[in-house]
């Protein structure tokens, strides 16, 4: 099923979706047919859907349950209205855009090629090997939809062996995006073809004071940003690394960190973690884990609150700043006296930060809002919705979507 | 016989089928010696006296050196007693490890003995220089401390360290080498990976090659860390040979960390003759048992099998002999394969590394 295409293969795809583009459907009409395209998607009955999670999850070592419900997530916002609402704000492309996809999240890149194909543009995807199969299908169920619209999406995927293919992509395209971290955009910088790409990001949350107190909804927050933390396996660029609570002591702080570890506890059990972890990444869980015990035994105030093996952790670290955790389900808790200490603890990650979740009685939460803006938050969600951007996400900043369209 | 006694005797006569009731007698005492790691011990519910392979002692994580205080009470302040700190550039928070060696006559019976096998088991004594500063320069460094001492036992002639806390001295290191060639005096390097490539940059900038005479030797430690564009051992061997003329089965990588007492080098026909073909493996002193363990549960795997480096090393009698590292590697028959390092890493979002995004991955 995978599309490995030789060197003219792409120079023939790109010549074949620059002709596609010619053909002038109007973004309303590309909206209704991906409307029909994703509320297929968005059933688990699915066929395409079904054989792409089912290959995920065997490839990946990722549970059937928790590949499902990430899914659903990333697919909850494309509804019709919704995607009738962007397609009134689409500014005509009719140009070759090439995305190289991550892999490290099923359907990463999602908003980005709706964006495109609204807009009229033809998109020429390389997909990456640890995840080949989300794009292929869906491509191959728009491309049986509408024909006219699958002409301008074209997918393929090789191996990183094949560097004579990404330069070709490279070449033929009059814009690359590569899902990559900083050091990539600026390596491929400057050379033939236009190259942006969406950098490194994480993600983060606040339970303010007012939240944090009180056992059902203090719970319930919990719940809800255990399954923020939990979906994707914690590896896509909404997945919070840390949880700030908002106290005067600590108190309140290590009370959510308890709950959060009974939350991930039962999560884990509806949404099983791995059935195996690469080394490298079960590695640097066991270097986590190791810093909190001995931190612990040393005396400090950290406490781990783990599951059995490495399937998941919450680390209870008062005074840390914001840092990343290695993902797969590792979320420290710590503690923040006010915005301003809020503040204080995100500037190590100025300019880095993706989406933060807040949950609030609405105590302070102008000032929080500020707070995050000045830190360069592109998503503030509720929690329990992270993983469920609206198509009008400012993903990385809004550089892309800013693009593409035109108004608020 | 004090325990210490018995690990130095081991050390100096070797009888590997009495490493695991000496490993045994170890654990029990630091057990009873070390408070930090009984209280480890207590709360994996693992004792002494239930305890009946080396196999189960319980392996410390090198992340514990930052934040615990792995030796008995006091015996940084025993004479004699060496305080060692590490380099500080793992990951994570920014404190520095730190290895207290209430012994270090038994450190230094191990890392000369070890030399003595790998790096000298022709029984040659040479020109030395150092190309990382000696342990009066930096005297919190183990590696400088082992540095000073291989000097002091197998040196012989000019000895000269080129480097201080902050820099090395390229155009001396040069000039000790062409000395050397001149003189047609066999000469060991010593020295960080990092500091042998800021050697072999200058060379190559000058199209310089200096012919270094049979039987010299270099050491090099440390791998990437400390270089922008990390040389790969591969290349450190081809580039010795090529810039200075080294026989690559003289150009010999050494593994170590602030927090063991003991280290391994790379097997060579040098060191090893007959046993070194294909792939270089790392050989352990006969103090020193490598273990591969399996970072989900924390056993050891099977021979072959990739997984976290860890180590019972009984020449740290005094602190914590049974270590986790944060390394990956297998083993292979006593032999270590190390193939890089867990890294908990900077935020992956939407992240490619730059090798994916160029091999298209």
């Amino acid at each position: 099923m995978l599309n490995l295409p030789s060197p003219d293969q792409i120079v023939q795809r790109a010549r074949s979706l620059k002709a596609a583009t010619l053909d002038l459907l109007v973004p309303s009409q590309v909206a209704q047919v991906l409307a029909t395209v994703l509320t297929r998607w968005r059933d688990r009955e699915f066929a395409p859907r079904h054989a792409t999670i089912v290959r995920t999850a065997e490839h990946l070592g990722f549970s059937i349950p928790l590949l499902e419900e990430s899914l659903d997530a990333l697919l909850a916002p494309f509804t019709r209205d919704a995607l009738a609402q962007l397609a009134a704000r689409v500014v005509a492309r009719r140009e070759l855009l090439g995305f190289v996809m991550a892999g490290n999240v099923v359907g990463a890149g999602l908003h980005e090629v709706v964006l495109g194909l609204l807009a009229g543009a033809g998109l020429l995807v390389k997909t990456a090997s640890r995840e080949p199969w989300f794009f292929q299908e869906l491509a191959n169920t728009l491309a049986q939809e509408d024909r006219r619209v699958g002409a301008r999406l074209q997918v393929s995927n090789w191996s990183r062996t094949r560097a004579d293919l990404t330069r070709t992509l490279r070449e033929v395209t009059d814009e690359l995006i590569p899902y990559g971290d900083d050091s990539t955009i600026v390596a491929v910088g400057g050379r033939r073809g236009a190259m942006v790409g969406f950098g490194s990001r994480l993600s983060a949350a606040l339970v303010t004071r007012g939240a944090a107190r009180g056992g059902g909804p203090a719970q319930q927050v919990a719940g809800c940003l255990a399954r923020d933390v939990t979906l994707f396996e914690q590896l896509g660029c909404l997945s919070p690394h840390q949880i700030f609570v908002e106290c005067d002591g600590e108190g309140d702080a290590l009370a959510f960190a308890e709950r959060l570890g009974h939350a991930m506890g039962e999560l884990a059990n509806r949404l099983p973690p791995p059935l195996h972890l690469e080394l490298e990444d079960a590695g640097a869980l066991r270097s986590v884990r190791e810093t909190a015990r001995w931190r612990a035994l040393a005396g400090e105030r950290v406490r781990a609150i783990e599951g059995p093996g490495l399937s998941w952790v919450v680390i209870f670290d008062p005074d840390a700043d914001l840092s990343p955790a290695p993902g797969l389900r590792c979320v420290r808790v710590s503690a923040v006296r006010n915005p301003a200490d809020l503040a204080a603890r995100l500037a190590p990650v100025h300019g880095k930060l993706e989406a933060f979740a807040i949950a609030s009685n609405g105590d302070n939460i102008s000032t929080i809002g500020e707070v995050l803006a000045a830190s360069g938050v592109s998503y503030l969600a509720e929690p329990g919705a992270m993983q469920s951007p609206p198509l009008t996400w400012r993903h990385g900043g809004g550089w892309f979507l800013d693009r593409m369209t035109v108004g608020q | 016989m004090t325990i210490q006694e018995q690990v130095l005797s081991f050390i100096h006569r070797p009888e590997p089928e009495r490493f695991d009731s000496l490993a045994l007698d170890v654990f029990a005492f630091q057990y009873v010696s070390v408070p930090a790691y009984r209280r480890y011990c207590d709360y994996l519910c693992v004792l002494p006296e239930t305890l009946s392979s080396p196999d189960r002692m319980p392996l410390v994580s090198t992340v514990a050196f930052k934040y615990a205080s792995l030796c008995a009470p006091d015996s940084g302040k025993l004479p004699g007693a060496l305080t060692f700190l590490t380099s500080g550039t793992t990951q994570g928070r920014q404190r520095r490890g730190l290895h207290v060696v209430a012994r270090a006559d038994i450190y230094r019976a191990s890392a000369l003995s070890h030399l003595r096998a790998t790096m000298f088991p022709d029984g040659a004594r040479m020109r030395m220089l150092a190309i990382h500063p000696t342990a009066e320069r930096v005297p919190e460094s183990s590696l400088s401390t082992m540095i000073t001492w291989c000097m002091a036992e197998f040196g012989q002639g000019p000895l000269l360290c080129a480097a201080d806390r902050l820099s090395l001295d390229v155009e001396t290191a040069l000039a000790f080498l062409r000395r050397a060639a001149a003189d047609a005096a066999p000469v060991c390097i010593l020295g960080t990976t990092a500091a042998y490539a800021a050697i072999f940059h200058e060379l190559a900038a000058r199209r310089e090659a200096i012919a270094l005479p049979p039987r010299s030797r270099m050491m090099d430690t440390g791998g990437p860390k400390g270089q922008l564009v990390a040389l790969g051992a591969g290349e450190v061997v081809e580039l010795a040979r090529y810039h200075l003329g080294i026989d690559p089965a003289y150009v010999i990588n050494e593994y170590g960390m602030t927090e063991l007492c003991s280290q391994l080098y790379d097997a060579t026909e040098f060191n090893a003759p007959g046993e070194a073909a294909g792939e270089r493996l790392k050989l352990a002193p006969p103090w020193m048992r490598p273990l591969a363990i399996d970072p989900v549960t924390l056993r050891h795997l099977p021979d072959g099998t990739r997984g976290l480096l860890g180590f019972i090393d009984l020449a740290n009698v005094n602190s914590v002999s049974a270590v986790l590292t944060e390394d990956l590697g297998m083993v292979h028959q006593g032999r270590v394969r190390i193939l890089g390092r867990a890294s908990v890493g900077g935020p992956r979002g939407c992240a490619l590394s730059v090798a994916q995004f160029e091999g298209g991955a």
